[in-house]
């Protein structure tokens, strides 16, 4: 498990993300997968928003099929915390009530837009890759620098929204907001 | 140690006090330094786990999204740990980030990561921690310290403790000065009285008593001996004073003693001399006894003789020749005819033959028996012809032949020798003629001869013998006379001499006793010899050549 998870891990440090522009490659959907997962051990819930100290972290995917499909392969059984990761597809607002981590695909941004004011009230951290950041106005965006995946993070807001980031993974940010 | 004992009892306090309080103090620094030295020990690793436990904290980010420029970055922050000389972080066992302090020292962290935990080696603290993100572990942190921490900190409680121990020995020093005055002044004074008492020899003189602790029953013990010392003095003063009374007395007393002694001293001496006489006199007793004894004998003899004359007269035929002469008388007017014609007067002839013949035997045997009795009359005369010769007054010296007086009283014992049937054999050698006391010599032999003859006899045993000899030794002359009788029992040799010491039923313990003082009168000894009862005895009878120098023989 802790193999597979450090080779994992290692191959998506090889990889460096020459062809940035071009369609996203399954790889690319490997890397983000790994920080995806990597940022549920960052990150800390309320924890009214568990019931059970097993309730599996739920991560809600908006958009990107590819991307879930790789991501669910990857946490399979993975535990964060003693938690289980569960992903789940998600499409409309009523889903994300007991979702912990939503990642919203590029081509989801304006549905994602459009469901924002709903999910003010919810302990709920937001990832996108859309670009540029700071206009997608979620708490932790993908960013390319240096021909490597980074990442920025707006604390300020994943504090309103009850969420804390570790300060080890703001260390590790590109750039941190507040 | 003899340093110390010499010094004086003040500064031994002191000392005393200064080692004691040093020890104590020295040990407890000790026990404190190597309690600190372990608990510290104990410190450094919880202290080197919870930097350990910072770091790895913020390993984990750099470890999850696998960054290793920011892990070193993160282990740089160390150098702000003065004592934290090496750090490395691992993933999945292999090492992820390195930091060394001293760049001289590169390559002093593991290759691989260990199990978790610590190690003290070289100097050096080493411990390995798991890094673990959410409850998962996700590698390991290896960090090294050095000692320099542990080691300052013993330094400086080193110099504490040698400090501590430096003031606290001034203040124990101070403080026993003043303390141990409470033990040293009562002994100082106690040490003043002695000598104050010794120098004027006053014994008046008391120490004073300042408590009632040992020191103050030391004191009054000390007191108590000066009353005793004191009372003594007088006792001997005394004493004194009332001995040249007494030795006074004594001195009279042993004048007197003296005087006592010497009259006592007088007395012995008559007494001895009354001895010496009576001795000499029952010497001569003895010889005359010895002289009777024989002539008793003899005139045994003579009595025997006498009767058988008698007898032989009284029964004599020659009253049958009277018979025989009164018939021829009676016929002597036909004695012819009546001796052819009578019957009787035929036979008479005949009858006058054989008494003639009888006569003639009977002569015989009385002339045999008067013969037999004048010997014995000659023999009595030469007994006391003997005994006359040495009747003589005591005191007179003469040339003596010994042989010749060994002679003479064998003689005077020959009946006694012979009827016992006592061997004599003679051991003689030539000797020259000796000058002393005849009469004496002559006790002396004549009573030697008579017990070795009576030991012979006692012995009842066939071949009795007594052996006298006479030989020269030096300028002595040694007469020995030695039997094969009963012998001497050894308890018994040294009181044979002794006055009425005997063995005998019939004696009186009187003849060796007066020989051998009769030996020493004449300047010789007489000794007695004998292996035992049974196996014989030997006397040994010395006397000097020449006439012995000393007047008197000393008489013991």
């Amino acid at each position: 498990m802790q193999r597979l998870l450090g080779s994992l891990l290692v191959a998506t440090a090889a990889l460096s993300f020459a062809s940035a522009a071009c369609a996203e490659s399954v790889s690319e959907h490997r890397v983000k997968s790994a920080f995806l997962y990597n940022f549920t051990r960052f990150v800390e819930w309320p924890a009214e928003r568990f019931r059970t100290p097993e309730e599996p972290i739920k991560v809600g995917v908006l958009g990107g099929a590819a991307l879930r499909a790789s991501l669910s392969a990857l946490v399979a059984d993975r535990r964060v915390g003693g938690r289980p990761i569960l992903v789940v597809a998600v499409k409309a607002p009523a889903e994300l009530a007991t979702v912990h981590m939503l990642f919203i695909a590029k081509e989801e941004h304006d549905t994602f837009a459009r469901m924002r004011p709903e999910l003010e009230q919810l302990a709920l951290l937001t990832v996108t890759d859309a670009q540029p950041c700071r206009t997608a106005l979620a708490h932790i965006c993908f960013v390319e620098q240096d021909e490597k995946l980074r990442f920025e993070i707006d604390v300020g807001a994943a504090n309103r929204s009850q969420v804390r980031i570790s300060s080890q993974l703001q260390k590790l940010a590109a750039a941190v907001h507040r | 140690m003899a340093a110390f004992r010499d010094i004086p009892i003040k500064n031994k306090l002191t000392a005393v006090t200064m080692l004691t309080s040093g020890v104590a103090l020295l040990l407890a620094c000790l026990a404190f330094i190597a309690y600190e030295f372990v608990t510290f020990r104990g410190v450094m690793v919880s202290e080197l786990s919870s930097t350990a436990a910072i770091v790895g904290d913020n390993m984990t980010g750099a470890l999850a999204f696998n960054d290793p420029q920011s892990a070193e970055q993160t282990l740089r922050s160390l150098n702000l740990h003065r004592n934290i000389t090496s750090a490395a972080v691992y993933r999945e066992g292999a090492l992820f980030a390195s930091y060394v302090r001293d760049a001289n020292a590169a390559g002093s962290v593991p290759e691989r990561a260990k199990a978790d935990g610590h190690e003290f080696r070289d100097d050096h603290l080493s411990l390995f921690r798991t890094i673990a993100i959410a409850g998962e572990p996700a590698g390991a942190l290896y960090i090294q310290s050095d000692m320099r921490q542990l080691q300052a900190r013993l330094w400086r409680y080193w110099l504490i403790g040698v400090l501590v121990l430096v003031a606290s020995s001034l203040v124990a020093f101070l403080l026993s000065e003043k303390l141990q005055t409470a033990i040293s002044r009562p002994i100082f004074d106690l040490a003043a009285t002695m000598s104050r008492v010794r120098a004027e020899n006053d014994y008046s003189i008391r120490a004073s008593k300042q408590g009632e602790d040992e020191l103050g029953s030391l004191i009054d013990g000390f007191n108590a001996m000066l009353d005793q010392i004191r009372a003594q003095d007088q006792a001997l003063q005394d004493a004194r004073s009332s001995l040249e009374q007494r030795v006074e007395e004594r001195t009279r007393d042993l004048r007197e003693e003296a005087a006592e002694r010497e009259q006592a001293q007088a007395e012995l001496e008559r007494t001895h001399r009354q001895l010496l006489e009576t001795s000499r006199q029952a010497g001569m007793a003895e010889v005359a006894v010895s002289v009777l004894h024989n002539v008793g004998n003899v005139l045994n003899s003579v009595n025997v003789s006498v009767t058988t004359v008698m007898e032989q007269v009284t029964q004599s035929r020659a009253q049958n020749l009277s018979k025989a002469t009164a018939l021829i008388q009676e016929h002597s007017a036909d004695l012819g005819s009546y001796l052819t014609g009578d019957a009787r007067g035929k036979r008479l002839p005949e009858y006058l033959v054989q008494l003639a013949g009888h006569l003639l035997v009977e002569r015989d045997s009385m002339l045999k028996e008067l013969e037999h009795l004048r010997s014995n009359v000659d023999h009595i005369k030469e007994i006391v012809s003997v005994q006359q010769s040495y009747a003589t007054v005591s005191g007179l010296k003469e040339s003596v032949d010994v042989a010749a007086l060994i002679e003479d009283a064998l003689r005077m014992n020959s009946t006694a020798l012979q009827r016992h049937e006592v061997d004599i054999v003679r051991h003689f050698q030539a000797v020259p003629v000796i000058t002393t006391e005849k009469h004496k010599v002559l006790q002396i032999l004549v009573n030697l001869i008579r017990n070795a003859k009576f030991a012979c006899t006692e012995a009842r045993r066939e071949g009795k013998r007594i052996t006298i000899g006479i030989s020269r030794e030096g300028e002595t002359i040694q007469v020995s006379v030695a039997d094969n009788g009963v012998g001497i029992a050894s308890e018994n040799m040294t009181r044979i001499f002794a006055h009425g010491f005997t063995t005998r039923r019939d004696g009186h313990g009187f003849g060796l006793h007066s020989g051998a003082l009769a030996a020493r009168e004449l300047g010789g000894s007489l000794r007695a010899f004998s292996e035992g009862v049974g196996c014989g005895a030997a006397f040994i009878l010395e006397l000097p050549i020449t006439e012995p120098t000393a007047a008197l023989p000393s008489v013991a």
